[in-house]
């Protein structure tokens, strides 16, 4: 052969994703071959391989920059920490969900299977260095969550939900696939690297338009407005266990995509995507703050206030620099934090035949429920953005990033949307502490204590972060070197 | 220093136990704290005043430039003295007014809480600490404000404080950055203050307006002023310290901090001046129409606000020197006077000053504690309020280009106060007894030792008005004019204007007094003020956004797929306009085209089955149609000799018909819903997405980037795969794991399909 000999890949650096394709098969024939009604095994193996996966993440990962699988894999501090980050929120998912699944007759192995090939797709995306790797990462996460939403199959909502989802998800990878190959028609290679130096060397129109079309299928999976529409409908029509996943982990996964393909890949063009990344990031906090606040229904509240936050990662963007994707990032991985934590509230207060999300729901919250009180009141001060939380530092950092860069009315017009937020999110805090429930006393926490203490450590977190946000910030700034 | 600042958030936390476990006690044990710290403060007198300032750095967040540094200098010291000293009494007070309330506890630790808070935003040398602090300030606020939680009217005022001096606050936080970024990335208050140049940054305007708008949020300027006087819905020791010495004092001391940097501009000059004397004449205006006792020193505290304002803006030596003077004399008689109303309250049951009269048997001390705090806020000496007065008419007279403005509205403003002040030392004390819902006796103890102790001080520092200016005026006005200025207070300066001007002041303020229930019902005809004023705009702005909203909400979410997808492809193809617009200098290779004959046809047959597919009535026909196109584009693939690709194509079609004409035989019959409108819109956005994509593959048409990978595989076959078939020797050689894969997952789905297949046979058995 006139070809290069075949290279074993280094396959230690790969060794996170091996894992956690074993974990998930694991969980498949575990089981299939245990005869508990609640999948108890199921579960146990999941949440164990999900925390050794993210043990041996930092292990295997931190603090290298290699790629192996000749360039189509890269490890790096990046990588570890999104991963890390994207282990640790489907811990969070599954914690909460059992007894929500459980009462509602969804805990089904499938769950569990769906969600951990979704975020085996994740890791795939965030430590992908070729397109080709990156797009079987989209697809893999992708396919799983339109399986994961439709999982309600008795309930026109879901199923409309993930129609929706489907149909306008097929579309954005249809795009983004679209955009991938006209890359690759333009530079002549699928490793990104090699893309990078192409589109340095010379200008191609091919290539700006391989990168509108890969932007727009990015942004279709992040949810930026205007490629939104199917965020409110799946988190009001999906089971709320699956609204967090997709609320959190995906968003997670997709400021990975972000980087790799058009932050780093296209780094050259940045020119050109920066205005795209802040017409969509302005567009997302408009949209997004104003439609909040009429919100009755708590997870659409929160699925449009998502938009909210997307703009400031999207700010984050903006700059296109080491600063600015940090900033990101933190924003990204402590948000989704803090968005886990509301939807195990939701959860919380769920009860068998009774879904906790409309406002009035958590009207008094305190009076059931002191400890839980507090945690929202922490959640909604963060999500706000108000000092003493992390939701604050995440801010700062990401106009920091605004300004450096040189956009100082971006700047001023996210600090806008900040304000405007402050509307929705204190009113579930005034809902909570001021209000008297209805007639009826209003839903009660439930929940078995090993839920009720996650979820107690989740939020508490969110203040202990805002009081001491140096670490974190540190990891953050030093993945981008 | 650290511990100073922060030792009101430990206690907040433990405040709750200890109030129970203490009982009655609870609050006297509790003003330990604000009393240590106002010792301790005072203990940096010395220092201060020898060294100017004093900056202390504890690192917290290095990553993020945050610091918690401290800057100590007269103005900071000046603020931190009257926070604790007078937060010390308020915590004793409360315990007297609030007891036996339920929610005691709570009020201690929130209020410790906002203590922290408010120290931390006058001692702050970082920015970011100094915002942190401020927006605490507001939320701390809002819990003391909304205290009476079942009250709805509490609840909807406390959140509307909360939204003003929010967002204020955020507007504060984008000019803070601009400062930043003005003074070369400094973070530090005392390196801005060092830094120069900062009037000439580009964006200088719209950082001191962005300042502003939180400082005036903060300190209740017009028209953003609505939100204090509703703050008195909180009990009467928050109103007493939230309206003498912390929250809206924020404002003031952010604007006296930054008047060495961002001052002595047109600008800032205009900006402060006009807007500080028109909240300073609103305040007495409004003050003289209330006859609510809270409502009353609500609005004559927006009147010492706007004087501040006034005051700083008009940055003469003079005017600083006026400003801090008043700071202080305000704030010792405000506290006294709202706790002294407080009192009134508590022993009468009625917070209207006009059902209240004769008391002055029954509340001695109360009495003559009110006569001497009110004094001073009327101005009148002996008393610290007046040299306080006397300096501030001395400013306005030489006010530059705002001097007549500014003393019109300052002696409008003192006739005004003057009444106010005369109604409430005077009306509820003298005159005949009237019925109160409770009937009074002297207060506890409790209540009156801060009073009583403050306006005392009023007393002192007036006589002995070297006290105060050696002690702290001195290097407050050093701090806040940036260079020391030399001054001496006296109580007589002699008689000149400002004298005559006090003396017309009283004259006036008496009459007015005396006819005062003439001037209420004056004011009673004239309702509209109600109606008018920026309380409203806060509504409609409110409903406004609500509005907004859902307008918004009603048009892009309709939960219609079809609109879904029109927005999805328009912003694709506005998005590579708008590229191919910015990138007009790069011409599109359009490439050579030569079509021949028989290829005409093809494209014919295609448009041909698109075209008939959109007009056509019936699914079957369209369906039909779309499979002509799509074998068109079949025919195209074999014309340029891609034989394999054709037949896939073929196959693909054809089954897409089957499958599509088998789905629509179980649809209903097709009933036309859109309008000429709607489809002529579709007809739009589909041509622009097809022009898009014509233009996508007029750009792709000549880009060759690698020789055909087909070349190679021709000479490779037979030397390295020993086979003449290409086809085959690609199959089981140079793809065989490709292939193995493939085997693979086609015997899975079998397994898969015979599994099903297996399981619908045993359901039948069954």
């Amino acid at each position: 052969m006139t070809t290069d000999a075949f290279e074993i890949p280094n396959l230690t650096l790969a060794l996170p994703e091996i894992w956690m394709l074993g974990v998930a098969c694991l969980v498949l024939v575990v089981d299939l071959f245990s005869g508990d009604r609640d999948h108890t095994p199921a579960y146990w193996v999941a949440q164990l391989g999900l925390l050794s996966a993210a043990l041996i993440t930092v292990q295997a990962q931190w603090g290298l920059d290699v790629t192996t699988f000749d360039g189509n894999y890269v490890a790096d501090a990046m990588a570890v920490v999104l991963k890390v980050t994207v282990l640790l929120l489907t811990f969070l998912a599954f914690a909460y969900s059992r007894d929500y699944l459980r009462e509602r007759g969804m805990l089904r192995g499938e769950f569990y299977l769906l969600s951990l090939f979704s975020t085996l797709g994740m890791m795939v995306i965030i430590s992908a260095h070729s397109l080709l790797v990156l797009y079987l990462g989209v697809e893999l996460m992708s396919l799983s969550l339109y399986a994961l939403v439709a999982m309600r199959r008795g309930s026109p909502a879901a199923s409309e939900a993930a129609m929706k989802y489907f149909v306008l998800g097929a579309l954005a990878s249809g795009m983004l696939l679209y955009g991938m190959s006209m890359l690759y028609g333009a530079t002549g290679s699928l490793d990104l690297a090699a893309i990078t130096d192409v589109a340095a060397a010379e200008s191609r129109l091919l290539l700006v338009f391989g990168l509108v079309f890969t932007v727009v299928g990015v942004a279709f999976k992040f949810g930026a407005v205007p490629f939104h529409m199917w965020v409110p409908d799946v988190y009001q029509g999906a089971p709320t266990a699956v609204t967090l996943f997709i609320a959190t982990a995906s968003k997670v996964a997709a400021v990975g995509l972000f980087i790799r393909l058009i932050g780093e890949g296209l780094e050259p063009l940045h020119g050109d995507w920066q205005n795209m990344v802040l017409l969509l990031a302005v567009a997302s906090i408009l949209i997004g703050n104003t439609v909040a606040l009429v919100q009755t229904n708590i997870k659409r509240m929160l699925a449009y206030s998502t938009f909210n936050h997307i703009g400031f990662i999207f700010l984050g963007f903006v700059a296109g620099s080491a600063e600015g994707y940090g900033a990101s990032m933190f924003y990204a991985v402590t948000y989704s934090f803090t968005v886990a934590a509301a939807f195990g509230v939701i959860m919380l207060l769920s009860r068998q035949g009774f879904e906790a999300e409309n406002l009035e729901d958590f009207k008094g919250l305190n009076e059931r429920s002191p400890l839980f009180a507090l945690v929202m009141l922490l959640l909604m001060v963060s999500l706000t953005g108000i000092p003493g939380t992390v939701g604050f530092y995440a801010k700062w950092l990401v106009i920091r990033s605004v300004v450096d860069a040189g956009v100082m009315w971006a700047a001023v017009f996210a600090v806008i949307g900040a304000v405007v937020g402050a509307f929705y999110y204190l009113r579930v805090v005034r809902l909570c502490y001021f209000d008297q429930p209805e007639a009826e006393g209003g839903p009660q926490p439930s929940g078995s204590g090993g839920f009720r203490f996650v979820l107690a450590a989740n939020g508490l977190s969110v203040l202990l972060l805002g009081l001491f946000p140096g670490a974190l910030v540190a990891v953050c700034m030093a993945a981008f070197g | 220093m650290l511990l100073a600042v922060l030792s009101g958030f430990i206690l907040c936390a433990l405040a709750p136990w200890l109030t129970r476990s203490l009982g009655d006690r609870a609050g006297w044990l509790l003003a330990i704290l604000p009393a240590g710290l106002f010792a301790y403060f005072l203990g940096w007198i010395p220092e201060v005043i020898e060294t100017g300032a004093v900056t202390l750095q504890y690192p917290w967040i290095p990553g993020l430039d945050i610091n918690l540094s401290f800057l100590v200098d007269g103005l900071s010291l000046l603020f931190a003295l009257l926070i604790s000293g007078i937060g010390t009494f308020i915590i004793i007070y409360a315990g007297g007014y609030l007891h036996g309330d339920p929610y005691l506890p709570r009020f201690y630790a929130i209020m410790f809480a906002f203590t922290a808070a408010m120290l931390g935003v006058v001692l702050s040398d970082n920015l970011l600490t100094l915002f942190v602090f401020w927006e605490l300030t507001s939320i701390t606020s809002y819990l003391l404000i909304g205290y009476h939680h079942e009250d709805k009217e509490a609840r909807w005022c406390a959140l509307q404080g909360l939204f003003v001096t929010v967002a204020g606050g955020l507007a504060l936080l984008a000019g803070l950055l601009m400062l930043a970024v003005a003074a070369g990335g400094e973070y530090t208050l005392s390196g801005i203050l060092a830094s120069d140049g900062l009037q000439e940054y580009p964006f200088y305007t719209a950082m001191v307006l962005a300042i502003l708008a939180g400082t005036f949020t903060k300190s209740a300027q017009v028209p953003f002023h609505f939100w204090l006087p509703n703050a008195m819905a909180a009990p009467t020791p928050v109103s007493a310290f939230l309206h003498s010495a912390t929250m809206v004092k924020a404002g003031v001391y952010l604007m006296a901090r930054l008047n060495p940097a961002l001052g002595g501009t047109e600008l800032w000059f205009y900006m402060l001046g006009i807007f500080g004397a028109v909240t300073m004449f609103t305040g007495s205006f409004m003050a003289l129409r209330s006859t609510g006792i809270k409502a009353m020193l609500a609005y004559s505290t927006i009147m010492a606000l706007g004087t501040l304002t006034m005051l700083i803006g008009i940055g003469t030596e003079a005017a600083i020197v006026a400003a801090m003077a008043f700071l202080l004399a305000h704030a010792l008689y405000k506290a006294a006077l709202f706790m002294l109303a407080g009192v009134l309250d508590h022993e009468t049951g009625t917070k209207d000053i006009t059902r209240m009269g004769g008391l002055r048997r029954a509340m001695p001390i109360t009495f003559v504690t009110a006569c001497v705090a009110a004094l001073s806020l009327a101005g009148l000496p002996p008393l610290f309020g007046f040299i306080a007065k006397e300096l501030m008419f001395e400013a306005t007279l030489h006010g530059g280009a705002l001097t007549t403005f500014t003393t019109v509205l300052a002696l409008l403003s003192a006739i005004m106060i003057m009444a106010v002040a005369a109604i409430f030392a005077l009306r509820p004390f003298i005159g005949a007894r009237t019925e109160t819902p409770k009937s009074p006796h002297e207060g506890p103890l409790s209540m009156l030792i801060g009073p009583v102790v403050l306006a005392a001080l009023s007393l002192v520092f007036g006589v002995a008005a070297f006290i105060p200016e050696a002690a702290l005026l001195q290097a407050a006005v050093t701090a806040v004019h940036g260079r020391p200025v030399d001054f001496h207070l006296y109580l007589w300066h002699g008689v000149n204007v400002p004298l005559l001007l006090s003396a017309i002041a009283i004259v006036i303020g008496l009459l007015a007094f005396r006819f005062w229930d003439a001037v209420l019902a004056g004011f009673r005809r004239m309702p509209f003020i109600d109606r008018l004023g920026p309380e409203r705009g806060y509504e409609r702005l409110m409903d406004g956004l609500v509005w907004l909203a859902e307008w918004q909400t009603r048009v892009l979410q309709n939960g219609y797929m079809s609109n879904y997808i029109i927005t999805l492809v328009l912003t694709t193809v506005a998005l590579t306009g708008w590229t191919l617009f910015v990138h007009t200098g790069t011409a599109i290779p359009l490439g050579d085209i030569n079509v021949r004959i028989y290829e005409w046809f093809t494209v014919g047959l295609i448009l041909a089955g698109a075209l008939f597919a959109t007009i056509t009535g019936s699914r079957l026909t369209a369906v039909a149609a779309l499979g002509m196109a799509g074998f068109g584009v079949a025919l195209v693939f074999v014309e340029f000799s891609a034989p394999d690709l054709g037949t896939t194509q073929i196959m693909v079609e054809t089954l897409t018909v089957i499958l599509l004409v088998l789905v629509l035989y179980r649809l209903p019959a097709f009933v036309n819903f859109s309008s000429p409108g709607t489809r002529l819109r579709d007809a739009l956005i589909a041509a622009s997405f097809g022009g898009l994509m014509t233009l996508l593959i007029l750009v792709v048409h000549d880009i060759n980037v690698a020789e055909p990978i087909s070349d190679q595989l021709v000479q490779w076959s037979y030397p390295e795969g020993h086979g003449r078939n290409i086809v085959n020797v690609i199959l089981v050689d140079f793809r065989a794991l490709d292939t193995l894969g493939e085997i693979f997952v086609v015997g899975l789905a079998a397994i898969g399909v015979y599994a099903m297949i297996q399981l619908r046979a045993e359901d039948r058995r069954q």
